[in-house]
């Protein structure tokens, strides 16, 4: 087989399916169990972990971040998280640096268990409070109140957790802006390296999809859609975060490189019930892969087989290019015309000016020799741009 | 064979007619099975309705006809020639050529639902052509009939005799034997003319891709043979045809020597397009011709107009071949090519009604596969100037300059529309506001009552049909019949979509209704134009005075808001379907119209 191109850090994504109520909102792959065998699990993963390590392009690779993600990984126990960080390590090249993040539910929060994963080498905590105002988290169907998500917070921070990320929503139905402003101004105050503002989004085969389409919520139409994004950026940037993304933001140097990862089209393994992952191929072009979604199956599978694809895709040289310019367009540094070269063997601006050319001219994009970014007018319509592209 | 030619006085030509749904097709699939002609296992269900789209929509698009054999209690065997007509007014000059074939109808009016407005269009042909008409009172079999108010109706309504109604079930078979004896006894057998000149009716023509054209013919005078050489009066030029088969449908063709004088049957006589053998026309002998023709001919006239375009202009050669096609079986929609300024290259279609409209389209869409964009109906329009040109359009591109007009005709039918009591008032608003004149209302009994009223066509093609019946829960039923053109004070309506007049959203409207159809036209544009990069103002003006106005505002905000690995593959397929949605759109200026949009007028009033 000819050799791989260079597609930077290699990044590891775990996936923990379970918890204790499934919001209404949600469409991850998360399952309400109340009593998840977590052997058979732990199990699942190694073996996958064992596959992928002696598999092409991963075999040998050095492992940048480890990332579980959810569901709800706060509900694993210690020493699943310790055996999967430790047969990384075992498998592949664990960098000495690599972020190793765990996204906690306020409501499942056990000091105990935090302890715990931190001795297991974690070392960044994402909590996924979603809200500071209880009339919200009760519309949200969160199983935390406004004072659990910040004692979670001040446990992570007494645990020895110096990395953390809090997870926000905004546009809630009938949410004025200062409702909303109270619950990121709280969160700012607690002093996070990192928060992710989300705006609510209705998605398809949700609870929330059936229930607004026979009676749709009072969610904010575009021009206040467009005063949160806004005004989020504003106040995160007055408070010293640097927008690094869409909807991320960081202290400087604090940026979550394993997400950043995906949007600079790096390669990434997926492991857990619907985990994707996703290599270069030698053509240039890539393959992603997604797991059997329900955890019962993707357990008996990847135990039996060391592998629970349940779909792949590949796709060409030119439509990796395609979606690696529209993935670059979240990022705030934009499509980097050296790193596209050196993956794509071809000029970025040459290559996509005939779709974004228009936008450029509209004000919309910053094109210079370093790439192209979208601008503060262009960041909101980044969707109608990026789909120009594809 | 020859027993299908020869004995005039054992032959019956007869026809059904009925409102829709009310049982022709059920009650002609008996009348087949009982005589024996399919048994019941090669009995496709409504046999006559052969057309996919027919049987979908339950109605008979294409005349059709079977030849039954049938010993009646009398002793002797009859031949009866049932001739299907089509059941709807747009092909009523079909159904009054079918009439003139027969010499009797059986009239089924349903026991549950009394009269209907197809039902006294219908009588009303067959007493033109002077038919013996035997009322069958049908669906006796439902808890709901009522069959002697269904008599009542019958007298009262229709004015018929109907002492001597049949009371059957097309679906039990109850009354069937009484049906086919009726049909011996009541209908008058066709006069032996064998020794006149060959005069034979076209009463149906269509298109079999390996013979050619094919006619339903029935023979008034003379027999038409195997070999003879004919000659088709309506063509002007003496071209003239070797008759290379002729039959009768069993109903599967059978062929035999000759079709005498009394006969139905079908003729094949290497007639290449089907334009030239017209229904209608009368055949006769090239050798030994009649100088008259049968009465009642008249040249297929398109009625309702509109413009169709390819969405992607690439596909105009095929929507061309396609049409072409079509037209071979289907002669009397018309089609000229037409440019529009923001639709590009199509054609510009004529169909003798909105039905024929929605089944050419429909047919296009379905058996050629074409995008097809269709603009708002229209009607023809008698344009005088005050240069003393005139001329006719139906074409809002061509309306003339205001300045240059003397006055301007239109065309107008004469609609009778059936409905319960409750709903009278509601009818009659719908009407006025149609600009229709009353002209008559009538009592029928049972609750229900017969508005008769003028009507422009043109505000007949714009969803009139659908608001009768939403608008009286289903119950009022509706036929009409095209009347004489009268002076109409009409205006072009101009339609700006970000500031270009658009022609294919152009309508030709009454001067008086203008400005509100105006109004709600750009309202539903607005619902239906996506919303772009930049707040998109729509208008509506009549010559430069704007009427209406509204704006499609821009998107202000559109991005994924969480977009991580394992998403990645579902959103980028979000965002090539919205892109993919694009491509189907038309871009007017840099404006993206979709499809719906040009049908707009269509859609006014749902949904507000």
């Amino acid at each position: 087989m000819p050799p791989l191109r260079a597609s930077g850090p290699l990044h590891l994504y775990v996936h923990i399916p379970f918890c204790i109520h499934k919001c209404h909102y949600c469409d991850f792959n998360s399952h309400e169990r109340e009593k998840p065998d977590w052997q058979a699990y732990q199990h699942g993963l190694l073996a996958e972990l064992k596959y992928w390590a002696v598999t092409v392009p991963f075999a040998n690779q050095h492992i940048n971040s480890i990332f579980f993600g959810g569901g709800t990984p706060s509900l694993a126990p210690p020493s699943l998280i310790a055996s999967v960080i430790r047969a990384s390590g075992d498998l592949f090249h664990l960098d000495d640096d690599a972020e190793i993040t765990l996204e906690a539910n306020p409501g499942t929060v056990d000091a105990g268990n935090f302890e715990g994963y931190r001795q297991a080498g974690v070392n960044r905590l994402s909590i996924g409070v979603q809200s500071l105002n209880d009339t919200e988290l009760g519309w949200l169907e969160r199983i935390h109140n406004r004072r659990q998500a910040i004692a979670a917070y001040h446990a992570g921070r007494e645990t020895g957790f110096d990395n953390i990320n809090l997870d926000l929503m905004y546009g809630l139905p009938d949410q004025p802006l200062q409702a909303w402003f109270d619950s990121l101004q709280t969160a700012i105050s607690l002093g996070p390296e990192h928060l992710s503002c989300y705006q609510l989004t209705v998605e398809p085969h949700t609870r929330l999809a059936t229930s607004h389409a026979s009676r749709p919520y009072p969610l904010p139409d575009d021009d206040l859609a467009l005063s949160f994004f806004q005004q989020t950026r504003q106040q995160l940037q007055q408070a010293g975060y640097q927008a690094y993304e869409i909807s991320n933001f960081s202290r400087p140097g604090r940026a979550c490189r394993h997400n950043d990862g995906y949007w600079q089209y790096h390669d990434y393994i997926g492991i857990g019930a619907g985990a994707a992952g996703k290599c270069n191929t030698p053509d240039g072009g890539i393959i992603r892969y997604s797991n059997i979604r329900t955890p019962e199956r993707y357990m008996a599978t990847a135990s039996a087989e060391a592998c629970a694809i349940n779909t792949r895709e590949s796709l060409d040289s030119q439509k990796a290019a395609a979606e690696a310019g529209w993935l670059a367009l979240r990022r705030t540094a934009g499509i980097e015309r050296s790193l596209f070269r050196q993956r794509f063997h071809r000029d970025a601006w040459q290559y996509f000016s005939n779709q974004l050319d228009p936008w450029h001219k509209q004000g919309m994009l910053n094109v210079d020799d370093r790439g192209i970014r979208l601008t503060e007018n262009g960041l909101p319509l980044a969707d109608a741009i990026a789909a120009s592209v594809l | 064979m020859s027993k299908h030619t020869a004995n005039q006085a054992y032959t019956r030509n007869f026809s059904i007619i009925a409102h829709i749904d009310h049982g022709k097709s059920t009650l002609a699939d008996r009348l087949i099975e009982e005589t024996g002609a399919l048994s019941e296992r090669e009995m496709k269900k409504q046999v006559l309705d052969s057309m996919d789209l027919e049987q979908e929509r339950g109605i008979t698009i294409k005349a059709q006809t079977a030849t039954l054999d049938y010993p009646a209690s009398d002793g002797n065997n009859y031949i009866f020639n049932l001739i299907d007509t089509p059941g709807h007014v747009d092909f009523s000059y079909e159904v009054s050529r079918s009439l003139q074939a027969c010499e009797g109808a059986l009239l089924i009016v349903d026991a549950t639902q009394g009269v209907e407005a197809q039902t006294l269009a219908n009588v009303y042909l067959a007493l033109e052509n002077d038919l013996e008409i035997i009322p069958v009172i049908n669906k006796i079999d439902l808890p709901s009939a009522d069959i002697e108010e269904a008599r009542r109706q019958i007298e009262e309504v229709i004015g018929l005799d109907a002492s001597d109604a049949i009371a059957v079930s097309a679906k039990t078979g109850e009354g069937i034997q009484d049906v086919l004896e009726a049909i011996a006894a009541r209908i008058p057998a066709p006069e032996n003319r064998n020794d006149q000149q060959l005069r034979a009716l076209v009463v149906d023509s269509w298109f079999d891709p390996y013979v050619g054209a094919v006619a339903l013919v029935r023979v008034f005078d003379g027999v038409l043979k195997k070999g003879d050489r004919i000659r088709l009066m309506s063509l002007a030029t003496a071209s003239s045809y070797e008759v290379q088969d002729v039959g009768v449908f069993m109903p599967q063709p059978v062929s035999c020597p000759e079709l005498a004088s009394g006969s139905v049957g079908f003729m094949i006589a290497g007639i290449k397009q089907l334009a030239d053998l017209k229904v209608g026309d009368t055949v006769t002998l090239e050798r030994n011709p009649t100088s008259e023709a049968l009465p009642g001919y008249r040249e297929p006239k398109p009625m309702v107009f509109s413009g169709m375009y390819p969405v992607d202009s690439g596909d105009y050669a095929d929507l061309r071949d396609s049409l072409e096609k079509l037209n071979l079986n289907d002669p009397a929609f018309t089609f000229e090519p037409e440019n529009s300024s923001a639709l590009g290259l199509g054609f510009r279609c004529g169909f003798l009604g909105m039905l024929h409209m929605e089944i050419v389209q429909e047919r296009l869409e379905r058996e050629y596969d074409l995008d097809l964009i269709t603009t708002a109906p229209s009607v023809i329009y008698r344009m005088h100037l005050t240069d003393g040109r005139n001329f006719e359009t139906s074409n809002p591109s061509e309306f003339p300059d205001p300045a240059t007009i003397e006055r301007i005709e239109e065309p107008t039918v004469t609609a009778n529309i059936f409905t319960p009591e409750e709903f009278v008032g509601t009818m009659m608003k719908l009407c006025q506001e149609r600009r229709g004149t009353q002209q008559n209302m009538t009592f029928i009994g049972q609750g229900r009552v017969m508005l008769t009223y003028m009507l422009p066509l043109a505000e007949m093609v714009i969803d009139f049909y659908d608001k009768l019946k939403s608008l009286s829960r289903g119950y009022a039923s509706m036929d009409y019949e095209l009347a004489e053109f009268q002076e109409s004070d009409v205006v072009k309506l101009d339609v700006l979509v970000h500031a270009e007049s658009v022609d294919a959203l152009s309508l030709i409207v009454h001067r008086s209704i203008a400005e509100s159809r105006g109004r709600e036209l750009v309202k539903k544009l607005r619902e239906l134009i996506p919303r772009q990069q930049f707040d998109v103002p729509l208008q509506a003006a009549i010559g430069g005075r704007i009427l209406a106005r509204e704006t499609v505002k821009a998107v202000r905000k559109n991005v994924t808001a969480k977009c991580y690995g394992g998403d990645i593959t579902r959103k980028r397929k979000l965002l090539e379907k919205q892109k993919a949605g694009k491509k189907r759109m038309k871009s007017i200026g840099s404006v993206e119209v979709p499809q719906e949009a040009f049908l707009a007028v269509l859609k006014l009033g749902e949904g507000n």
